[in-house]
């Protein structure tokens, strides 16, 4: 008892941080500064203030060479002390995010206080504008960030793009990650498109149909809705079209995909993907009491997705980039010598993928 | 100098005393007696009437044991010796003595004052027998031997305090109780030498710790007979003590203070279920303001972000750092504890709730404390009232300011080295011999099964329990 005592007189108190005197960062953005500036980096901040009604988060903005070296002039400009333990989600601006941003990811890494779940996501034009903007719900934009992105990681077309998942993809070699392409159109904030990273560079983007695609070859996944079109050249027994196209809704949708390498040579991939939904809306009235109607309608999405699968595989190969992560799996079934990156680039502009698509409504009748 | 003549020395202060005197057969018979202390009815019925009864003619010489045979009172004996006569008289007992006998008669006329036998109040449960004991020794005795009619209960007598010369039992089930155990208890009792009055039990069970300094009771305390016989038949030993309504169990282990009653009248899975809810609370009540100061002073990250903004919002009002926000509302919760006990009782409830609720909204409107602060400590006092036991609820509440004080200064950290030094601290205490924590130091099967949870009446094929015993200090030092 004594020797606690005497501990605590000695040691004294730790640093505190009273959360009332905390400036507390939700989000950080960063951008390129204009070309004829000193500096090269434009850091804008998100932080809980505690204002006379109501808190609230502020935006603030300064110029450096280094994110965290911005701290200095930061501090000028606000009255509280602001911390990084609560971040949430960390925006780029396209320009930078195509220059390379593993040098700004390297410092989360680095510290301490900040977890590796993180939302990485890449922002139109500026991150700056983007955590400037107002939104429709008026509430507080790196909340809202956070939510919109957790939300499509759950049950959207996002795949994971926290710190950890984007270090994972860019130190490992046959693997590139993908993060969320934020757009600011008026009073309204949303997710657009996927952007494609090469290494820790934005080289293109995938959009919202083949971004559902992409990730259904990430193992296991569940997504909300997906529309599907069908082609009716095979279905016109079963049903009078009164439109040429036929499209069908699922929902509730569950993916999961298996990746085997057949042929170590060229090399070919077979990708078996299961999909189970349910069948909640069909865009022409068709007979759905007979179940082998149900089965041609399953084997027609199976054949369209299996179109688009391959389409998308096309786009990757020829962009050279990986989000699926093949080149790893290549690497844990093969084993290589030096497998690099640079390596396995090359290889998947040559490699060869099949599809093997199989659809099931689990329901077709009253869904929810 | 005669015996009367000396016991008026004694009582000449004493407005009380009483000296009547009966001439019979051409002797004075003299009858002393504390008025008020003796029953008025007894002393009447029991030795006046019968003397002035007396046939005279039918005795040559009255003597003491003569009278011994005509007196219909249910003790009585012969004595000579002043410092019996002094205390018995003052017990409420008679004196009838004859002029010039060297000896006289001792006759039991005590009133005995008590209240009827009445509802648990402190430990009232809503299962098991509700009575409890009451001030009266042999009351409470009785009530003990309505329960276990055993030839192997044996209750052996002590007499403790110099001054208050109070009549001590030792309650134990032969081949039950633990020998050294017994014996340690008697020579521990024996030492105590320096007593003036045992008034009440909880005294005597401070005396008879096995360590003075812990802040935690290693004597249970309890007013139901019925948890009495269920300690007794756990090889425990009771000690009662004549004036006090409470019964002393020892040894026990920490988990016995957070028992109730009903946990084993009720079915099993009730009854488990409210234990884990009653460890649960202690542990909350314990820890729960500490973790919300060290949350809120230094690990702003663990905050749930949807906390986040409320928390920033009830605290910003606040102008004190939250280890004397903390501290300050953890001080008042204690005042109102304490003076809704020793307020009149048709005060004290009123006093107790509402006074709570318009200080603590007071308190927040004025920008004291914070709301949200306010509610945890109202949770943790809340949980702290599930031990029926309020020695150790007290002992509960006492090692949260502590905790606070590391909270507030150390963080995390200082909560978990706060705890290590509790546990430290619990394991190496003892009660009697036995480990203040066991069955959680060494698990075996020889543990109690009802100790931390609780067994299934059925599932038990002899009704056990044994302690393993550390060796017991043997010499005893306050």
């Amino acid at each position: 008892m004594y020797t606690l005592l005497i501990l605590m007189v000695v040691t004294g108190c730790a640093e505190s941080k009273i959360i009332d005197k905390l400036g507390i960062l939700v989000a950080v953005g960063y951008d390129l500064t204009e070309e004829d500036s000193n500096d090269r980096i434009r850091t804008t901040v998100l932080s809980y203030k505690p204002g006379a009604t109501s808190t609230s988060t502020v935006p603030t903005s300064a110029s450096n060479n280094t994110s965290k070296g911005v701290r200095e002039k930061l501090s000028l400009r606000t009255s509280t002390k602001e911390v990084i333990g609560q971040l949430r989600v960390a925006a780029y601006g396209e320009p930078l995010a195509r220059e390379g941003i593993i040098t700004l990811t390297d410092t989360f890494q680095r510290d301490s206080e900040i977890g590796t779940s993180v939302y990485l996501v890449v922002a139109k034009d500026s991150a700056e504008q983007l955590l400037n903007a107002k939104n429709k719900q008026q509430a507080g934009t790196g909340d809202y960030l956070y939510e919109l992105v957790k939300k499509n990681i759950e049950s959207g077309i996002v795949p994971s793009p926290t710190l950890h998942n984007f270090l994972n993809a860019y130190y490992r070699a046959g693997k590139d990650p993908v993060l969320p392409y934020i757009e600011v159109r008026g009073d309204e904030i949303l997710i657009s498109k996927l952007a494609l990273m090469k290494d820790d560079r934005m080289i293109g983007s995938l959009n919202l149909s083949e971004s559902f695609l992409v990730k259904a070859m990430m193992g296991s996944n569940h997504f909300l809705t997906h529309e599907i079109e069908l082609n009716t050249d095979r279905l016109r027994k079963y049903y009078e079209p009164t439109f040429d196209k036929l499209y069908v809704t699922l929902s509730h949708i569950v993916t999961k995909s298996r990746i085997k390498l057949i042929n170590k040579d060229t090399p070919e991939f077979h990708i078996q993907i299961q999909m189970k939904g349910e069948m909640e809306e069909i865009s022409d009235l068709v007979n759905l009491e007979k179940a082998e109607v149900i089965h041609a309608l399953q084997r027609e999405a199976a054949e369209t997705l299996k179109s688009e699968f391959e389409d998308v595989m096309k786009k990757l190969q020829t962009k050279q980039v990986d989000p699926v992560g093949f080149g790893s799996h290549y690497r844990s079934s093969v084993r290589v010598k030096d497998f690099t990156a640079k390596k396995w680039r090359e290889m998947l502009k040559e490699a060869k993928f099949e599809f093997d698509v199989k659809v099931t409504f689990v329901n077709v009748g009253i869904t929810s | 100098m005669s015996i009367l003549n000396r016991l008026h020395d004694v009582f000449a202060e004493n407005c009380q005393w009483t000296c009547r005197f009966f001439s019979i057969h051409g002797s004075t018979v003299h009858v002393m007696f504390l008025n008020n202390v003796a029953d008025d009815e007894l002393l009447s019925e029991g030795i006046l009437r019968p003397l002035q009864k007396l046939d005279v003619h039918a005795v040559e010489q009255l003597t003491p044991d003569l009278l011994l045979g005509q007196l219909p009172l249910k003790k009585g004996e012969l004595s000579h010796d002043l410092d019996q006569i002094c205390h018995k008289l003052m017990l409420g007992w008679s004196y009838v003595w004859i002029q010039d006998c060297s000896e006289g008669l001792l006759m039991c006329t005590a009133a005995h004052h008590e209240r009827t036998l009445s509802k648990a109040e402190i430990e009232s449960d809503e299962y098991g027998p509700q009575v409890a004991f009451v001030e009266e020794l042999s009351t409470n005795l009785a009530l003990l031997y309505k329960l276990l009619p055993d030839s192997k209960l044996c209750v052996s007598s002590l007499e403790m305090g110099n001054v208050s010369k109070t009549v001590v039992n030792i309650v134990y089930l032969k081949e039950y109780a633990n020998e050294d155990q017994v014996a340690l208890l008697r020579s521990r009792i024996s030492s105590l030498q320096h007593i003036n009055g045992m008034l009440d039990s909880l005294k005597l069970a401070q005396l008879l710790d096995d360590n003075v300094a812990t802040l935690f009771p290693t004597m249970l305390h309890t007013e139901r007979p019925d948890r009495v016989c269920q300690g007794l038949l756990a090889n425990k030993i009771a000690l009662f003590v004549d004036g006090s309504p409470f019964a002393v169990l020892c040894p026990v282990t920490i988990y016995e203070f957070f028992h109730a009653g009903s946990d084993m009248y009720q079915r099993w899975i009730v009854g488990v279920l409210l234990r884990l809810l009653r460890m649960s609370a202690i542990i909350a009540s314990v820890f729960v303001t500490s973790i919300y100061v060290a949350a809120i002073t230094f690990h702003y990250q663990v905050i749930p972000p949807e906390l986040l903004k409320t928390l920033i919002e009830s605290h910003s009002k606040v102008p004190f750092p939250p280890i004397l926000e903390a501290l300050m509302l953890e001080v008042m919760i204690e005042l109102l504890r304490e003076s809704s006990i020793r307020m009149p009782s048709k005060v004290g409830q009123t006093m107790g709730v509402v006074g709570g609720i318009v200080i603590g909204q007071a308190a927040v409107e004025a920008g004291f404390v914070s709301n949200i602060l306010l509610m945890i400590v109202a949770l943790g006092t809340l949980s702290s009232f599930v031990v029926s036991n309020f020695a150790m609820g007290n002992s509960l509440q006492i090692i949260r300011f502590p905790l606070i004080v590391l909270a507030g200064t150390w963080g995390g950290i200082g909560i978990v080295v706060g705890a290590s030094f509790i546990i430290i601290h619990l394991a190496r205490q003892t009660s009697l011999g036995v480990p203040y924590l066991q069955p959680m130091n060494m698990l075996d099967s020889k543990t109690d099964e009802h100790s931390v949870l609780r067994m299934i009446w059925k599932l038990m094929k002899r009704e056990k329990s044994s302690y393993r015993i550390r060796k017991p200090k043997e010499d005893f030092a306050e």
